[in-house]
């Protein structure tokens, strides 16, 4: 949903239309020469130009950019951008770090530059231009040309190779779609370029039509087989990865696994007498919650987990932004926590004892809010946050006072504060200013509340996070990848200075995230270990046990490092957004039939380049013979508005010719009708919509022909509220609920030949039983009274099961259903002698149905139950196969023998 | 019903047009203007000693089927014929632009074709196989005359001289066939070859992936001497008797003894250089992939003058006595003033610029995506 107005403008550069709005104008300009280096680079190392001008679309902060109507549907968090192939469009972002941003472009820019050269080489050779390779190459290549090896990638690929769920090009297919699979794919193209070349990879491109197969295409231009390439990248794996063992552990070795499963985040511990607990956030059944876990006094046994507060269920709790943001608690039980609340994040306090949210901070110009940390005397809270301009800084906030005063104001990424030693008023904070040798790389540093003076506590040629204090504040701890992944470090204080030595805590090959303190001899951390991120505890060993360690120079570096501006280059223009519509979609149809002749038409959808302007054009000839040619158009336009919180969309139809409409009769009947409509919806928040329409028709139907049975002028009203927040899997909703309410009018204005009002009432709710079982209900009415009143129906797989398709009808029916979904087969795998045959996750329902229909006078209830069978294929269609028995004679005599009924869709 | 006769005409003549001939026959005398091979000469000369004026005629427009590979139209008196990765093989009339025949074929043609002895020879690389056929058609008779069969990818630019026709295999091996298709030596170099090759005298120079310049003896195939100069070699070779020129993938363009293969100097550039160096009697001109053109002294190396453009350089210009014509991917070619770099004149077009332009009788042809042929007069 869209809650702000953008005010959209536009930077021309020599290769890019840069379309930003309000205050992103600085962030803009950087992206515009990010952008613009970004296709120098890629021009020579793919040996290709894009001759047309990138559309590239900038927002300030991942919650402005799930609001772009670029792509339809929900953006899910965790995407940093995408490349938009129907019109070669590119939105990002920026996220308040620049070296984040940068990345993100360059990726794109990999995919609008592969994508060209492959239709390119396509069409010169006049194959057909809508193949790609597989998507792991595709994100691999966008990966490998955007950026280096980081921590995050060593540790995911670590991971999978040590743990085995990842062995070279054939296991691929194990991890499609995931992060892993981006990083893995980056791997290979980084093998290839050091065993077989650099030039070798836009090679692949050049002959990618040679080969239907793709495995053919890196066949021939590596000169190898497939199976040798892949035997030698798995060997070039494991001769990477598997000496890491000899001197770094796996997380439950180094310390002790405090959770079991699901994705666990953050930990911070709190001392209630003599008991101990340790809140987190995470997810463990779909939705992100907070969790609190009592450590035990046997120290064998797994902690119990509770869950204290659900989120993604409600309009205060949207999201818990599980891999950016920390939490934390004050000594007196207050836990503070960052939520996605309407159109930005707000910081909640959460009395622990109480169970209850005590105060809500929000502000508008602060969008996107991280990791609040209390002062120790906790009343105050430190916080990253990204403003309208797109920055990410400091802030702190005085929670009796209600005040709020930013600390930081640049572009320079701000990130993890933590209050500083208690004698002087400082932040302790993360942040690629770093200047000097080391640019941009994210060292720790510290500001005085006082002075605004910025010194460097860390200056290293290494990223350094997650800083937080000791209780004692005789020492600090923090994560670093000065040992290539995210490892724990400390740092002592002497007397109020920060040493040049640091510490390395754990040695972990895999990475370890915001620890924290119990006492000043025990951390809790959050760990990354086989593919999932657990909570665990570990011991803080003494200097003197310490192996490893790290002294920084003594240099003071001095000044900043300054964001390279588009303005200072190359073709510069600041345009206002002006609409310029192109096609979206076009399709046409032709057919013939013995019956009715040949008839034709077609579809076409235009929008503007940021979609918020869409026009729907329909247009078909139904003439039965020529004499009936001109007057069988049926034409309608509609216009749909999405440039604001309110959507709203109008349009005009003209429709004539040969009608079956099932709630009518079974007879087929002329029909001419024309009119108009008026749509509008608007999102009370991410959960609840109103959705409004009317429109206004002259009808004229015929049975017989040349014999007007109906004339009508037709004016219909209708208003819905609807609400979802239901949790989905692979064959439908396994958890939340579903309701909608309509109230509707529909009236004769001139010739008084139909005068109806209708009520629809329908609810339904998700039970959860465990992850994936779940007991699904839900009870409908629908309602049509008055002259002339339209017909529902029901019957068969989507809702009265074991009945006719759509047989039942009337101008009022009833429905409710009653149903246990569950996993049946994880995966199924038939071995032929020439060829496999797998299926995944083949899921069964038993259920329950009962329901009626009827015009004037109720007739029999109608009802089934059955077991029933659902296969979910290629994420597109569910295949549904169900067997029961019916219900009958008002519900008094079960059918003799089983209904056997096969359809698709999801469920309810 | 008008209607649908009129759809159903349309439709017998779009079958009819797709279905025309594979045919070339022309009635030919021997040539007036022989632009024979890729660079007119085997050695690879794009200098044309004619003194170009600044005003520029537009004269025709023509279409292939599919789109070209950064090769050349060659020309044979008065016809023009191109190649194209559809697999097809076109002439035109030089004057007029009108299709005079097509060869189809299905493939990829990446060569410029050669003309000899009123044939048209050309490599056809197969889809789906590492194959290529070598196809000679007399297009005076209108006939295939000889195809052979190659096991390898042939998609790079063609040598000959008085009696046999040379072709480089991206495998890195090398082929001398007679003009009746008989094999008459073949030389492995083992190691993958993307670098145009030059023939002047009687010897071969080639680049290879390896960085290593190899000189082969025409007569046995014999390789005379192979160096390490650079890591990748993917530019053309331009060979004289004085110097041999090409550039690397590091951005330097070398200037080597044809003798020893000792390097005379090397100069650095911006970026990767694909394209063959074109010279004139003083100096060396060759651009990038970043869009950086250069003007480099023959005898020393030194810049005399660089030039940033849009797009990026991968296919050869021509020089003639007073100007430059320099195809730029990024939608043009470029008319230089050759002292200066001065753009005089700028020929916009609706996609990349693919062939090397070719210089006959001040015309010009050109060509670029989607397979359009464009052909200009210097009035």
């Amino acid at each position: 949903m869209q809650y702000e107005d953008f005010d959209w403008k536009v930077i021309q550069t020599d290769h890019f239309n840069i379309y930003y709005y309000g205050d992103v104008e600085k962030i803009a300009e950087i992206g515009a020469a990010i952008a613009e280096d970004a296709y120098e680079e890629l021009k020579v190392k793919l040996n290709h130009v894009v001759t047309r001008k990138i559309p590239l679309i900038f927002y300030n902060t991942s919650l402005h950019f799930q609001q772009t109507n670029i792509t339809p549907g929900l953006i899910p968090e965790g995407v940093g951008g995408f490349f938009e192939f129907l019109k070669g469009r590119v939105v990002i972002p920026s996220n308040g770090s620049l070296s984040e941003f940068r990345h993100v472009i360059r990726h794109e820019l990999v995919h609008v530059f592969m994508t060209n050269k492959i239709f390119r080489v396509m069409r010169d050779h006049r194959l057909p231009t809508d193949v790609m390779p597989p998507l792991w190459f595709v994100e691999g290549l966008a990966e490998y040309l955007s950026t280096e090896v980081d921590a995050q990638a060593e540790m995911v690929m670590r991971d999978a190779v040590i743990n085995n769920y990842f062995n070279g090009i054939k296991d691929f297919s194990k991890i499609y779609g995931t992060y892993i699979m981006y990083k893995a794919g980056q791997n290979f193209l980084e093998f290839v370029d050091r065993k077989y070349g650099a030039d070798k990879i836009p090679q692949i491109l050049e002959n990618f039509w040679m080969f239907t197969k793709f495995d053919d295409v890196l066949e021939h231009t590596l000169g190898q087989s497939i199976e040798q390439i892949d035997l030698e990248w798995k060997y070039d794996l494991k001769k990477n990865y598997y000496p890491l063992l000899a001197n770094k552990k796996p997380q439950e070795v180094g310390a002790k696994k405090l959770t079991n499963f699901g994705f666990n985040f953050s930990p911070v511990h709190f001392q209630k007498g003599d008991s101990s607990f340790i809140y987190f956030n995470g997810n463990r059944d779909g939705y992100s919650s907070i969790f609190k876990l009592t450590i035990n006094k046997n120290e064998n046994d797994l902690p119990e987990v509770k869950r204290i507060l659900q989120g993604e269920k409600t309009d205060e709790l949207e999201s818990f932004h599980l891999f950016q943001s920390s939490i934390d608690i004050s000594k007196n039980g207050l836990l503070t926590f960052v939520s996605k609340s309407g159109a930005t994040d707000v910081i909640h306090f959460l009395n622990v004892h109480s169970n209850m949210i005590e105060k809500t901070f929000q502000r508008d110009n602060l969008i996107s809010i991280t990791s609040p940390k209390f002062s120790k005397n906790g009343d105050k809270i430190v916080f990253q946050a990204i403003d309208n301009k797109g920055y990410s800084d400091l802030f702190v906030y005085s929670i009796e006072a209600d005040s709020l005063i930013r600390i930081t104001n640049d572009y320079y990424d701000d990130r993890d504060p933590c209050f500083g030693l208690s004698n002087e008023e400082s932040i302790i904070f993360s942040s690629d200013r770093t200047a000097g040798k080391y640019k941009g790389k994210y060292n720790l540093f510290t500001i005085n509340l006082n002075s605004r003076e910025i010194r460097y506590i860390i200056y290293a040629n290494a990223n350094f996070y997650n800083p937080i204090l000791s209780p004692s504040e005789k020492f600090l701890v923090f994560t670093s990848d000065l040992d290539t992944v995210r490892n724990i470090w400390k740092q002592n204080i002497f007397n109020g200075r920060f040493d040049k030595k640091i510490y390395q805590l754990s040695e972990f090959y895999t990475s370890a995230f915001d620890p924290r303190f119990i006492n000043d001899s025990t951390l809790i951390f959050t760990g990354f270990q086989n593919f999932s991120f657990q909570i665990y505890q570990k011991k803080i060993p003494t200097d003197f046990e310490l192996e490893k360690s790290f002294q920084m120079e003594t240099n003071s570096v001095k000044g900043k490092w300054f964001a390279d501006l588009i303005t200072e280059r190359g073709e510069f223009k600041k345009l206002e957004y002006e609409k310029e519509y192109s096609l979206d979609y076009a399709q046409s149809v032709v057919a013939t039939d013995p019956v009715y002749g040949t008839r034709g038409g077609g579809i076409l959808t235009i929008s503007d380049l940021l979609a918020n302007d869409q026009y729907y054009i329909l247009l078909y000839n139904t003439a039965e013979v020529q004499s009936d040619f001109l007057k069988s158009f049926n034409i309608s336009l509609t216009r749909i508005n999405l440039a604001k919180r309110v959507n709203y969309g109008y349009g005009i139809f003209h429709f004539n010719g040969r009608r079956y409409d099932i709630r009518e009769s079974d007879t087929y009947f002329y029909e001419k009708s024309y009119g108009g409509v008026f749509l509008m919806s608007y999102p009370l928040s991410k959960f609840h919509r109103i959705e409004a329409s009317t429109s206004i028709a002259d009808t004229e139907r015929e049975v017989v022909e040349g014999i007007s049975e109906r004339k009508a002028f037709i004016l219909s009203n209708s208003i819905s509220l609807v609400h979802d927040n239901s949790l989905w899997i692979n064959s439908g909703p396994v958890d939340g609920t579903r309701w909608l309410l309509l109230m509707g009018y529909t009236t004769d204005i001139k010739y008084s030949n139909v005068n109806y009002y209708s009520l629809i009432a329908d609810y339904r709710q998700y039970i959860r039983l465990d992850l994936r079982t779940a007991l699904a209900f839900r009870a409908a009415i629908f309602y049509n009274d008055g002259k002339d009143a339209r017909r529902y129906f029901m019957g068969g797989s989507w809702d009265l099961r074991g009945w006719n398709r759509w047989s039942i009808r009337g101008e009022k029916m009833w429905l409710s259903s009653l149903e246990l979904r569950f996993p049946l087969v994880d995966e199924l795998l038939i071995k032929f002698p020439i060829l496999n045959l797998g299926f995944n996750g083949i899921r069964a329902a038993t259920f329950f149905d009962v329901g009626s229909a009827w015009d004037k006078k109720y007739k029999t209830t109608y009802g089934s139950v059955g077991f029933g069978l659902r296969f979910n294929l290629w994420n597109v269609l569910i295949l549904r196969y169900d067997i029961g028995k019916k219900i009958e004679k008002d519900f008094t005599k079960l059918q003799p023998g089983l209904f056997y009924q096969f359809f698709f869709g999801w469920d309810f | 019903m008008g209607f649908l006769k009129k759809f159903f005409y349309i439709i017998i003549l779009l079958i009819v047009s797709a279905c025309s001939a594979s045919l070339i026959k022309l009635n030919v005398k021997l040539p007036e203007n022989l632009h024979p091979v890729f660079g007119t000469t085997s050695h690879r000369s794009f200098y044309y000693p004619v003194t170009l004026s600044d005003s520029l005629k537009f004269l025709w427009r023509a279409n292939t089927y599919g789109g070209f590979n950064n090769s050349s139209v060659v020309v044979y008196d008065s016809i023009i014929f191109v190649g194209e990765l559809s697999g097809r093989v076109y002439s035109f009339n030089m004057n007029t632009g009108k299709q005079l025949g097509v060869i189809k074929t299905k493939g990829a043609v990446y060569s410029s074709p050669l003309l000899t002895n009123f044939r048209v020879y050309f490599p056809l690389v197969k889809k789906e196989k590492k194959l290529t056929e070598f196809i000679v058609y007399d297009f005076y008779s209108g006939k295939e005359v000889y195809i052979i069969e190659i096991e390898d990818r042939i998609v790079n630019q063609l040598m000959y001289d008085e009696d046999a026709v040379y072709l480089t295999a991206e495998d890195g091996t090398i082929y001398k066939y007679s003009f009746e298709m008989k094999l008459i030596w073949r030389t492995e170099t083992n190691r993958n070859i993307s670098c145009v090759p030059a023939l002047l005298g009687n010897e071969i120079i080639i680049g290879n992936e390896a960085g290593e310049i190899i000189k082969i003896d025409k007569t046995s195939g014999k390789i005379l001497l192979r160096k390490k100069i650079s890591s990748n070699i993917s530019s053309g070779i331009t060979f004289e008797k004085e110097a041999i020129y090409f550039g690397d993938d590091e951005g330097f363009l070398f200037s080597l003894n044809p003798k020893n293969l000792e390097l005379i100097f090397k100069t650095k550039t911006s970026s990767k250089i694909l394209m063959n160096p074109s010279t004139d009697l003083d100096n060396i001109y060759v651009g990038n992939l970043r869009g950086d053109f250069y003007c480099i002294e023959k005898l020393s190396g030194k810049i005399l003058w660089s030039k940033n453009f849009k797009g990026s350089f991968n296919s050869t210009p021509v020089i003639s006595s007073n100007k430059l014509i320099v195809p730029d991917s990024f939608k043009a070619y470029w008319i230089l003033e050759k002292t200066t770099g001065e753009v005089v004149k700028k020929i916009e077009l609706e996609g990349r610029a693919k062939l090397s332009p070719v210089l006959i009788d001040k015309k010009l042809f050109i060509g670029y995506d989607d397979g359009v042929l464009e052909a200009y007069e210097f009035q």
